[in-house]
């Protein structure tokens, strides 16, 4: 999927371990490990508020679009 | 996904069933040969015992083949593993099963015109469990996708 999740770059910027966000967005260490390692299919908007809020960031810093090769290929 | 007691209670049914209906093709392999003596014997057309007793032991052998799929779906469900990739299979398989069963019995149409119902209905019922098996891949889709939404 062309959509990464940059959580681990945020989380390290912020300083702050996966379990202490998991704990303050109140979503599962697993399922932050879901997010983070881009295994993830979907966000949902309530998420996202809860990790920009959490993180003090805007969507951006966390989700980029890098298109793959068979994208790339076509434009 | 929970599953509530009148759930389990059908659940254990269907199980029973299939295990009924798992003796049953078990004790036909050994009834075949004295059911088609018999046919033959009340059947006022040309006798075709040899070629009912190849169609029957074939049918027999893929039913087993069905019905061992259908007792493991009904194994994963009462473990709550609904929308899995391994009832699609199981769902193929068992549609493929009733096609060839259709195709066997057709065989048989050759000596009586009465197996062409016989094996249209298996075809029929073949073509329906096919259908069944896109929409449960699409809802396992679905379960996967929903199961990653964060």
């Amino acid at each position: 999927m062309p959509i990464i999740v940059n959580l681990d770059v945020m989380m390290a910027k912020r300083k702050i371990s996966a379990g202490e966000l998991a704990e303050r967005i109140e979503i599962t260490p697993a399922n932050l490990s879901i997010l983070k390692n881009n295994k993830a299919k979907a966000i949902r908007f309530s998420t996202l508020e809860a990790l920009c809020k959490a993180l003090d960031c805007q969507p951006g810093d966390i989700l980029a679009y890098e298109p793959d090769g068979e994208e790339q290929r076509n434009e | 996904m929970s599953i509530t007691w009148t759930e389990t209670h059908s659940l254990k049914l269907s199980c029973l069933l299939v295990r009924i209906i798992m003796v049953l093709a078990l004790v036909a392999l050994f009834f075949i040969p004295l059911c088609t003596e018999w046919y033959d014997a009340v059947s006022e057309q040309e006798p075709i015992r040899l070629q009912l007793n190849i169609c029957f032991y074939l049918c027999d052998a893929v039913a087993m083949v069905a019905i061992w799929q259908l007792d493991r779906m009904l194994f994963r469900i009462r473990r709550s593993q609904i929308f899995v990739p391994e009832n699609v299979t199981t769902l193929r398989i068992l549609s493929w099963a009733c096609i060839a069963i259709g195709v066997i019995l057709g065989v048989l149409t050759i000596w009586r015109t009465i197996m062409l119902l016989v094996m249209l209905v298996c075809l029929f019922l073949g073509v329906l469990l096919r259908v069944l098996k896109n929409v449960f891949a699409m809802a396992v889709a679905l379960q996967e996708e929903s199961d990653y939404t964060i």
